[in-house]
């Protein structure tokens, strides 16, 4: 679930940020989006290391704090979005087919993962990439492997599709003429525009 | 792959101790490391243990060399028989009641410590080979051993020890003792001990061999254990979880024995999940001690995970590991009375992770290849540092302080049962708790409630003091993300850790560390984070006693933009920052409470010191506001002139814009502009409250008043009044100092509307702009300094001068100064001489050598006004007079006056020079009131040459020496005029006005420099010039000198000419100075001569002129000057007017010292100016031809015979007069 997004202008000053808690964490969400902002200097700075190239836009994961993931997105104008999710649950039917997966290899004795995979309707992603990384390393059950890496393929790309939901969000209200560039938005459109954006995540996907 | 990472695990990790296990990387940290707060047999990898039995006194030997070897074998030396037997047969208490327990505490240590994979029986050789008495006490010792060995498989080796080389032990015995012992020929030893006589090597090798022997059956015994207990869990022989987790760690624990680190890892990881899986099944315990056993086991089982994977270099994975870890435990909570418990536990998981990470990170520098999460939600940086988990295990434990404070308050009524608590002690399970029960002498172990339990963690939560480990890990974070760059994560830390301060009350730490963050966010426009940080500043200043920064906190926090319509009221604070949500109501509400503060009218209660603090008239409040300041929110003063450019005296406006962030409404008693000519500052007073007016009765104040001096939200309040500078210069605005309340002020750097930054925070707003002034043009240009001008002179400064400068001459230009309406006070005339093309007045292009030194262009003196004497000049009249500069008072000279002076420049060069003159005077007596006035002229003068000379060398009249210089050029000594030697030779020098004034020339003579005798003879022709010649522009005066050089010489040095001469000006007025009278000397250098001796002179003879018809005679003679004879071919050219008589063409040789004479018979037969028959002669012996120039060998033929008479003039000048 998306707890908050923030546009971050190129002196690193807020744009727009904006929270979807009920809790009472909005604070601690600025303070998240703006730490992440160091990751992004640090990767934006040194691409090599991180291993971004050049024009890639999506700068993955940025950090994970202790409940929260941030996803970090750079503009060609240096105009950052910043997303703060909870840990991304994965839906039932990508439960149903890693299920399916596994109940194809149950016999080999991975009591311990089917369990997991069993007991919990809903898995964290990186609990899969757990599962996905002992698949691979302990008992070279390729196939479940796959299963899995599907699974977080997944969630990615919806990340991604958010993104550029996100952006061409974003270049639309700051293509009103009105609007002054590095100016803080304040357009209710484009407010109402992210909240629907933000209550659509993940839903889309489904359908 | 994973495989060979493990078998090259590195091998220190077997040898860590506790010491250097974990090394803390701040020694002057007091904090113990958490995982110091592991046993030691968890924290450090098992060491396999055998044991020495019997032989006491080598024990020590022996167990030394094992521990030191590699891996280590610890020993446990039992001195004889009867302790083995004490020591194993213990047996084993069966649980009181398994009630769930999962590991047993004293499980690891007693495999560390009690249970030996090998016993070893140590027996002398002499005891062995003894008397049979011996030999019985040998075979009970080891049926003994055997016995209790052999039930827990423990296996068995027999060392025999010799004390002597010499002694001797049958093989029969041997064998005997093997069969008794029921053991292999390999595991029974023969070690010889004989101390001196035996080397050393002897002793190693014996040892050796125990060594290896002890190792490979201490890893076949670790195996067998492991095995065994494998195939339990294999088999699933057992109906628990606990049992299995058990399992899979005691076959993990085996496996670390046996150093298989692989086999290690996997069962670990077997029993984490397992033991994960129990959290919704196991049953057997109350609920939160359940969780509190399956958590404490977890945490055991996941060290050792991370420990392995950390010292095999899968620094990656071990932190995937700590995630998965993390993931799976961190919702697990629990009933909330007991959640502290939780938190503690993530706290624990976190810093132990961090140091973990920290020890390993520098034994393995992570060259792991960090992937960005772009492709798959891998590994992100910070992830892989320490600082990370520290400052999340720092997270984790203020959660728990919080939760337990909650906790406490909730079990405050039922303190009675603390009581109880005291006797709670951990049970022989890890992770479980139970009282103890003295039952006489025994005490019993029994299980508690819930409840129970929970009063006892309470209690035992109470005991520690958190704040100093947040502290200590915040700190460590702090620094580390500082080092790192990462500002911001490591400002988020800071602000934790002055949190931390805060609560402690080390206000100063606080401060200093929020200051850091506050500026980070105002920099970076994050007005919500900035209002917390300013929120806890304000309260530090609060607590400290500090008036004027709490004001100014509070006021930065009012003036902050957090406004109704934006997103932040959406804000609501979980803990909230004590400054108040951040909205608009709050910043109203702070604002309330400064001024009605600094108006007096509430005080500021302080901690320290426990004294009020009110502003009043002992205790005036002043801030000031500068560029930079945070507080230009809060006031900002905007001033600009309207004109750059004042004229003194004049009025102009200058207009004062205020602008204020504050919510409400800001009302200012009275501001005070301050310029720095202070003699222009004016005051503004609020004409609605006239007690301000009155109370500013400052005499010569402007006073202004303003209808309203109200201050509203974000508008600007322009004022514009008129100013009057009197002072010439720059009068620039410097404060605007806003006085608001009787003893509070706001002292505000003007700004310039061109130059005005733009507002801090509101840069980032998106909202209209306002300018500070009305008009565009000055909003975008004006200016809070103005140039005021000098007063108009009213004095003329007239330079005359009479036209272009002669090089040379003292040349004197006028200077006059008139007073119109002024005075001249202390009146100081500069003088200045100024190259026109710009550069110097002399120049080092020009390579004249005597320009070098000395300037074109000269100032030599400022001659007073006609009639003054230099005695009436006074001690304070300066004179200074430098080459190109020059400074001279002036008088003091009343309305009217007017006095001059007359510059005397000489130029060296030809040059234009710029002359310019400065006056600066005052107007009056008094220097201090008036100010000093300048008038400035300037005149440019060409400086030229007056006269330019030539010169021209003549030999005598048709004579012609055969110069052989001239004849063989050589090519580069043509340039010098070739004379005869010891011949008269003429020098014509003529001098041209080249100046547009006529000269009037007083000598001219030719002068050797340096007074050297001259080696040839120079006379004038004529007689020195009696009345000086007049010489119009453009005029040639000749002078005509005979040479006779007297010295052979290639260059022979003739001097200068030097011609005296002074400008011929019709009105010879009187003032011209005596300089001027004597005239210029203007010295020309004649250039180099070369005399050279020559061998022929061709010289012809005839008469001065002849008649039509009338014959003559034409003589050419060939002298020879040389010793030698001379051959001479000669040729003579038919002439057309003449008819000759003589040879044509002939050779003729002539004698040493000796004249050839050609004689020639001449009739003219036609008049006018005619050409003589042209000889050529051509010397064989210098292979040389010559001819006489056509202007020697032409003669003027009269028709007739004329007349001539001879007058004498006197002067010896020779007139002819024609008489026809």
């Amino acid at each position: 679930m998306i707890v908050c997004v923030a546009v971050v202008g190129h002196q690193n000053n807020p744009l727009y940020i904006q929270s979807f808690t009920e809790a009472d964490d909005a604070l601690k969400l600025h303070h998240i989006v703006h730490c992440s902002l160091d990751v992004v200097d640090e990767r934006v700075n040194n691409p090599k290391k991180s291993g971004l190239t050049l024009n890639e836009t999506f700068l993955g994961l940025l950090y994970p704090t202790e409940n929260y993931k941030v996803y970090g997105y750079l503009t060609n104008t240096k105009v950052k979005f910043i997303l703060v999710t909870t840990d991304l649950d994965v839906r039932d039917a990508d439960v149903r087919n890693l299920r399916y997966g596994i109940a194809k290899i149950t016999f080999l004795s991975m009591s311990g993962v089917a369990m997991v995979v069993g007991s919990c309707g809903t898995l964290e992603v990186s609990q899969l990439i757990y599962l996905r990384e002992s698949f691979w390393r302990s008992y070279n059950l390729f196939s479940s492997a796959h299963v899995i890496t599907g699974v977080i393929a997944h969630c990615i790309s919806q990340i991604l599709e958010f993104f550029r939901r996100f952006h061409a969000a974003y270049v639309d209200a700051v293509s009103n003429p009105f609007h002054v560039p590095g100016k803080r938005i304040t357009s209710r459109t484009f407010a109402e525009r992210v909240s629907n954006i933000v209550k659509s995540f993940g839903l889309s996907s489904a359908g | 792959m994973l495989e060979q990472n493990v078998h090259s695990f590195p091998s220190n990790y077997q040898q860590q101790k506790l010491e250097n296990f974990v090394t803390n990387p701040n020694p002057d940290q007091v904090i113990s490391t958490a995982m110091e707060e592991y046993p030691e047999e968890l924290r450090t990898p098992p060491v396999a243990l055998v044991s020495l039995v019997g032989c006491a006194e080598h024990h020590s030997l022996i167990s030394s060399f094992l521990n030191a070897e590699q891996p280590p074998i610890n020993t446990l030396a039992l001195p004889d028989f009867s302790k083995i037997t004490h020591l194993l047969s213990k047996p084993t208490k069966s649980d009181p009641d398994n009630n769930g327990g999962i590991l047993k505490r004293d499980w690891l240590l007693k495999h560390r410590t009690r249970v030996p994979a090998v016993v070893a029986a140590l027996f002398s050789s002499d005891h062995v080979s003894g008397d049979p008495a011996q030999w019985l006490r040998v075979c009970t010792d080891i049926e003994n051993l055997k016995n209790v060995t052999r039930p827990k498989n423990i296996k068995l080796i027999v060392v025999v020890v010799h004390s002597s080389s010499n002694d001797e032990i049958s093989e029969d015995r041997m064998i005997a003792l093997r069969k008794r012992a029921e053991i292999d020929a390999k595991y029974s030893v023969i070690f010889n001990a004989s101390d001196d006589l035996l080397l050393k090597q002897s002793l190693d090798r014996h040892v050796v061999v125990l060594r290896s022997t002890f190792a490979e059956l201490a890893n076949v015994y670790y195996k067998d254990e492991g095995r065994k207990i494998k195939t339990r869990v294999e088999k699933k022989s057992f109906n628990s979880h606990e049992l299995n987790v058990r399992y899979c760690f005691k076959v993990a624990v085996y496996a670390e024995f046996r150093r298989d680190w692989v086999e290690a890892l996997r069962f670990y990881e077997d029993a984490y999940q397992i033991l994960r899986e129990m959290v919704g099944t196991a049953k057997k315990l109350p609920l939160i001690q359940r969780l509190v056993q399956i958590k404490t086991v977890a945490e055991q089982l996941h060290f050792k995970i991370s420990t392995l994977l950390l010292h095999g270099g899968k620094v990656a994975e071990a932190i995937t590991w700590f995630r998965q870890h993390n993931v799976s435990y961190r919702r697990l909570v629990g009933p909330t009375d007991v959640a502290f418990l939780h938190w503690e536990w993530m706290s624990r998981q976190f810093l132990v992770f961090a140091e973990l990470l920290e020890t390993s990170s520098k034994t393995i520098h992570s060259n792991s290849n960090i992937t960005s999460g772009t492709t798959d939600l891998a590994l992100t940086e910070w992830e892989f540092l320490p600082a990370y988990y520290y400052q999340l295990a720092a997270h984790h434990l203020k959660e728990k302080r919080a939760t337990l404070e909650l906790s406490i308050t909730m079990s405050e009524t039922a303190d009675e049962i603390d009581s109880n608590a005291e006797s709670v002690a951990p049970s022989i399970y890890v992770g479980q708790f139970a009282r103890l029960l003295e039952q006489g002498d025994a005490l019993t172990m029994q299980s508690l409630t819930d409840e129970e339990y929970t009063h006892y963690a309470i209690a035992e939560g109470k005991r520690f003091q958190d704040s100093f480990e947040i502290i200590a890990f915040l700190k460590k974070a702090y620094e580390s993300f500082s080092n790192l760059k990462a500002q911001r994560i490591a400002h988020l830390c800071g602000f934790h850790l002055a949190k931390e301060y805060f609560g402690v009350g080390d206000l100063s730490n606080a401060k200093q560390l929020l200051d850091a963050a506050a500026s980070l966010y105002r920099q970076e426009g994050w007005v919500t984070l900035l209002w917390e940080v300013l929120g806890y500043l304000r309260e530090c200043s609060r607590k400290s006693g500090s008036m004027k920064e709490f004001i100014e906190y509070s006021l930065e926090l009012a003036a902050l933009p957090v406004s109704s319509d934006s997103w932040i009221q959406s804000l609501r604070y979980k803990e909230c920052s004590p400054a108040g949500p951040a909205s608009l109501a709050q910043r109203e509400i702070i604002q309330k409470e400064v001024f009605e503060l600094v108006s007096g009218e509430t005080r500021l209660q302080s901690v320290e010191g426990n004294s009020d603090l009110k502003v009043n008239g002992e205790n005036p409040l002043h801030l000031e506001i500068d560029l930079v300041s945070p507080l230009r929110l809060v006031l900002l003063a905007s001033v600009a002139f309207h004109e750059p450019i004042i004229k003194p005296g004049a009025s102009t406006s200058i207009t004062v814009s205020l602008l204020s962030q504050l919510p409400l409404p800001v009302d200012i008693d009275k501001l005070e502009v301050q310029f720095n000519q202070s003699e222009c500052n004016f005051v503004i007073t609020n004409s609605e409250s006239t007690s301000a007016a009155v109370s500013s009765g400052q005499h010569g104040r402007q006073i202004e008043s303003a209808p309203s001096l109200a201050l509203i939200t974000n508008k600007w309040l322009r004022l514009t009044y008129d100013v009057k500078p009197e002072h010439s210069g720059k009068l620039e605005c410097i404060y605007v100092i806003a006085k608001m309340r009787p003893h509070f002020t706001i002292c505000c750097g003007a700004e310039s509307p061109a130059s005005m930054e733009d507002l801090p925070l509101r840069k980032f707003e998106d909202r209209a702009e306002t300018f500070p002034i009305k008009d565009p043009a000055l909003a975008f240009s004006g200016q809070k300094a103005a140039q005021v001008e000098e007063p108009e002179p009213q004095v003329d400064l007239i330079l005359g001068a009479t036209g272009p400068a002669l090089v040379g001459e003292c040349f004197a230009i006028p200077v006059t100064v008139v007073c119109k309406d002024h005075a001249i006070f202390s009146g100081e005339l500069k003088i200045n001489l100024v190259d026109v093309k710009g550069g110097g007045l002399f120049s080092p292009r020009e390579e004249e050598p005597f320009s070098m030194d000395s300037h074109h262009v000269e100032l030599l003196g400022v001659s007073g006004p006609e009639g003054e004497d230099e005695s009436l000049v006074g001690p304070d009249k300066i004179k200074k007079i430098q080459q190109s500069f020059g400074l001279v008072s002036v008088p003091v000279l009343k309305h009217g006056e007017s006095w001059s002076c007359k510059l005397e420049i000489k130029w060296h060069r030809p040059k234009p020079v710029m002359l310019f003159v400065s006056l600066g005077y005052f107007p009056d007596n008094n220097e201090s009131t008036s100010q000093r006035i300048h008038v400035h002229k300037s005149l440019q003068i060409e400086g030229k040459t007056a006269v330019v000379f030539s010169h021209q060398f003549m030999l005598p009249f048709r004579q012609d020496p055969l110069l052989l210089s001239r004849i063989k050029s050589v090519p580069g000594s043509d340039q010098l005029a070739s004379l005869p030697l010891n011949e008269n030779s003429v020098l014509v020098i003529s001098a041209k006005n080249s100046s547009e004034v006529p000269l009037l020339l007083q000598s001219m003579s030719i002068e050797v420099d340096d007074g050297i005798e001259r080696p040839c003879t120079l006379q004038h022709s004529g007689m020195d010039l009696l009345s000086p010649a007049h010489l119009v522009p453009g005029e040639e005066f000749k002078k005509v000198f005979t040479v006779i050089p007297g010295v052979e010489s290639t260059s022979l040095d003739l001097g200068s000419v030097c011609l005296r001469w002074r400008r011929n000006s019709e009105k010879e007025d009187l003032s011209t100075s005596n300089a001027i009278k004597d005239g210029v000397l203007t010295k020309h250098k004649l250039p180099n001569l070369q005399v050279e001796s020559f061998p022929l002179v061709l010289s012809l003879e005839c008469p001065p002129y002849a008649v039509l018809g009338d014959p003559f005679m034409y003589f050419i003679k060939i002298h020879n000057q040389t010793q030698l004879l001379q051959e001479v071919k000669f040729s003579l050219a038919d002439a057309q007017s003449f008819v000759l008589s003589g040879s044509h063409s002939d050779t003729v040789f002539v004698l040493p010292k000796s004249e050839h004479t050609l004689s020639y018979k001449l009739v003219p037969l036609a008049s006018g100016s005619q050409q003589l028959p042209r000889v050529t002669v051509t010397s064989a012996r210098y292979s040389a031809t010559f001819q006489p120039s056509v202007t020697a060998s032409t003669v003027f033929i009269f028709p007739s015979k004329p007349h001539f008479t001879t007058t004498d003039m006197g002067d010896n000048k020779l007139e002819l007069i024609s008489t026809e």
